[in-house]
């Protein structure tokens, strides 16, 4: 589902009330599914995209308030984060469809169609509208992180107090274990699959990660991931992950995004301004920082 | 037949060669000793690809859409095995459970593999952020 | 000086010997499709790996009949046994064909040229070692591409190792019987005093 896995774990005593929460939880999944996906033709999304240049679209206040944070994100990135990086993300067809490098005019042209200046967002009307024709939107820095809020609230009205879900990479942990310990959420090594960077304990907090080992293509040895600079049109080079800590996931996922972009120096500072947010960094050389909120508490190999 | 006489059947060459293989066999356990060290996670692939990794720390079942068809495996008390899959000959089910890194568990016409990894950490994770 | 006596095929014995010959290791050949498939009863924690119990039989041909008939031997033992377990033409056919293959290859080759150092024993384990490496090697390359399945060697190895001191005794002993019954002169047998 959403073109990735989804795994949600769930504590409860009452069998009948934890299969009826997950039913819920997946039920919310797939309606968000329906609505944010670029390839489904009566999605709010695919709508938006389908009128680019034409008219404004009306769309449920859900997509309003995410384009809301992802304006915030726009804003507090200077630009880096931008949902309007559809026709780049088409062009290069990482983890979409057949991924390929394509040329600098290509490139060029597709960062044309890009800019979130030119997304018109009327929260009064209800509507969105695309000015140029050819622009997208791909919300796929910021769904995931929301779905997975958004799968918490449903166990939570349904009665369940702890459980982790786990849409792709994007994690929100809610309560503790049995055990009454924390959650415990592994960070991938972005280089060796079979390691772990280090693990963290998670009470009520969510985490995201953005890594250049997720999707990629490697062409005469030169690796072209999924996490693309929406100024160049290229992907971002500084980094190899970026894992981000906060309280929700529709902080987390546009955040990490945003510091990948934004390489461990200028990243890092931008963590350190805001309360309540942790990182661990990977550059590209491949060495770790971690943010002063962690610095005690991770250990990193 | 006493075991004397039996050595005796021997030559000198079987005996120099039969310990220097001992050797080298003895020598290649230390290696690959991270293969026996029961692991915390398991990572799935599908055609190849990682797909999923869980925590063998908490009991439950989970499904794998594979090439052909849906397999089931369920985790419990550490370790993993598959309870149902769609193949004909069913091997991976017959590999039973596992825990350790050199059983993995495979299911070739799924093309589903289902992998112990050494996380290299502590305590088992819950889950995974990638 | 005994190799090219026990390798070459029966020359000038009469009609009856060659016919009780063929018979013989028509005979040596069901023994190994039996083994064949009992070994394929045995329980494996990794799909399609067997412990090399059919191999004693090999082992004996060689002297007997030399290296054309046991590799014949091989073959045959690895198709029909196959056949009977259904599993022709799948994974566990093709594996045992080349770590099959191989260990008899080795085996030949060990016996030809070293067999003033080694007994039987010594080409039984050199078959087993080969035998088990093949198997591992064949299962990495055509149906788990994953490095960790080469953690089982030295597991598997020290129980070829023992399995080939095994069934090198056993093939030493069987042989100096059939010797006899084949009539064959020469015979590799007892050494080193």
């Amino acid at each position: 589902m959403m073109g990735t896995v989804v795994g949600i774990t769930v504590v409860s005593t009452d069998k009948p009330r934890a299969d009826a929460a997950l039913n819920a939880a997946f039920g919310e999944l797939d309606r968000l599914e329906k609505m944010m996906s670029t390839t489904i033709p009566t999605s709010d999304v695919a709508r938006i995209n389908e009128a680019a240049g034409k008219q404004p679209v009306r769309v449920s206040p859900e997509v309003l308030e995410l384009l809301d944070k992802a304006a915030e994100a726009h804003r507090i990135s200077n630009g880096l984060f931008d949902v309007t990086v559809g026709p780049l993300v088409g062009l290069w067809g990482i983890g979409v469809k057949e991924p390929r490098v394509p040329s600098k005019e290509e490139i060029a042209a597709a960062v044309a169609l890009c800019g979130a200046d030119r997304l018109e967002v009327d929260k009064a009307a209800g509507t969105v509208f695309l000015k140029s024709p050819g622009m997208a939107i791909d919300l796929g820095g910021i769904a995931k992180g929301y779905a997975a809020d958004r799968a918490i609230e449903t166990l939570r009205k349904s009665g369940i107090t702890a459980g982790v879900v786990a849409v792709a990479g994007d994690i929100r942990a809610m309560g503790s274990k049995p055990d009454g310990s924390s959650w415990r959420i592994g960070v991938q090594h972005p280089r060796d699959k079979d390691k772990l960077l280090t693990s963290l304990a998670l009470t009520d907090r969510a985490v995201s990660t953005a890594g250049d080992y997720e999707r990629f293509l490697e062409k005469d040895g030169v690796r072209y991931h999924h996490l693309l600079n929406p100024a160049t049109g290229m992907p971002a080079t500084l980094c190899q992950s970026a894992t981000v800590v906060a309280s929700a996931g529709i902080v987390t996922d546009p955040l990490s995004t945003i510091i990948f972009l934004l390489g461990p120096e200028a990243g890092m500072a931008l963590v350190e301004t805001m309360p309540g947010v942790e990182a661990i960094i990977v550059d590209a050389q491949g060495k770790a920082t971690v943010s002063s909120g962690l610095k005690n508490s991770v250990a990193v190999k | 037949m006493k075991p004397m006489d039996l050595f005796r059947l021997t030559t000198w060459g079987d005996r120099l060669l039969v310990v220097i293989l001992a050797v080298i066999t003895l020598a290649a356990f230390p290696l690959v000793g991270a293969g026996t060290r029961q692991s915390d996670i398991v990572i799935i692939e599908v055609d190849g690809k990682p797909v999923k990794k869980v925590s063998l720390k908490n009991d439950g079942q989970f499904t794998i859409h594979g090439v052909i068809g849906d397999a089931v495996f369920e985790v419990k008390e550490g370790k993993v095995h598959a309870e149902s899959a769609p193949c004909s000959n069913k091997v991976c089910i017959h590999q039973g459970w596992t825990n350790m890194p050199w059983k993995l568990l495979v299911c070739i016409p799924n093309k589903v593999v289902v992998r112990p990894v050494d996380a290299g950490g502590a305590n088992g994770v819950d889950a995974v952020t990638w | 000086m005994v190799n090219r006596a026990a390798n070459n095929q029966v020359r000038g014995i009469s009609r009856e010997s060659r016919t009780r010959e063929t018979v013989f290791l028509a005979l040596l050949g069901t023994f190994a499709i039996v083994l064949h498939t009992v070994e394929a009863a045995i329980p494996s924690p990794l799909p399609w790996i067997k412990i090399g119990l059919a191999n004693v039989i090999t082992l004996v041909t060689i002297p007997l009949f030399g290296g054309g008939a046991a590799l014949a031997v091989t073959i045959v033992r690895v198709v029909v046994g196959s056949m009977i377990t259904g599993t022709f033409l799948g994974p566990s056919f093709i594996i045992s064909l080349f770590a099959g293959i191989a260990a008899t290859l080795a085996m030949i080759v060990t016996f030809r040229y070293f067999s003033r150092k080694l007994s039987l024993v010594g080409v039984s384990v050199i078959g087993a070692y080969i035998h088990s490496f093949v198997q591992v090697a064949v299962v990495y390359l055509l149906l788990i591409r994953h490095k960790e399945i080469f953690y089982i060697l030295p597991f598997f190895l020290s129980l070829s190792l023992l399995m080939g001191l095994a069934t090198g005794l056993a093939a030493i002993l069987l042989e100096k019987k059939l010797a006899d019954v084949v009539q064959v002169h020469a015979s590799l047998g007892v050494r080193g005093r």
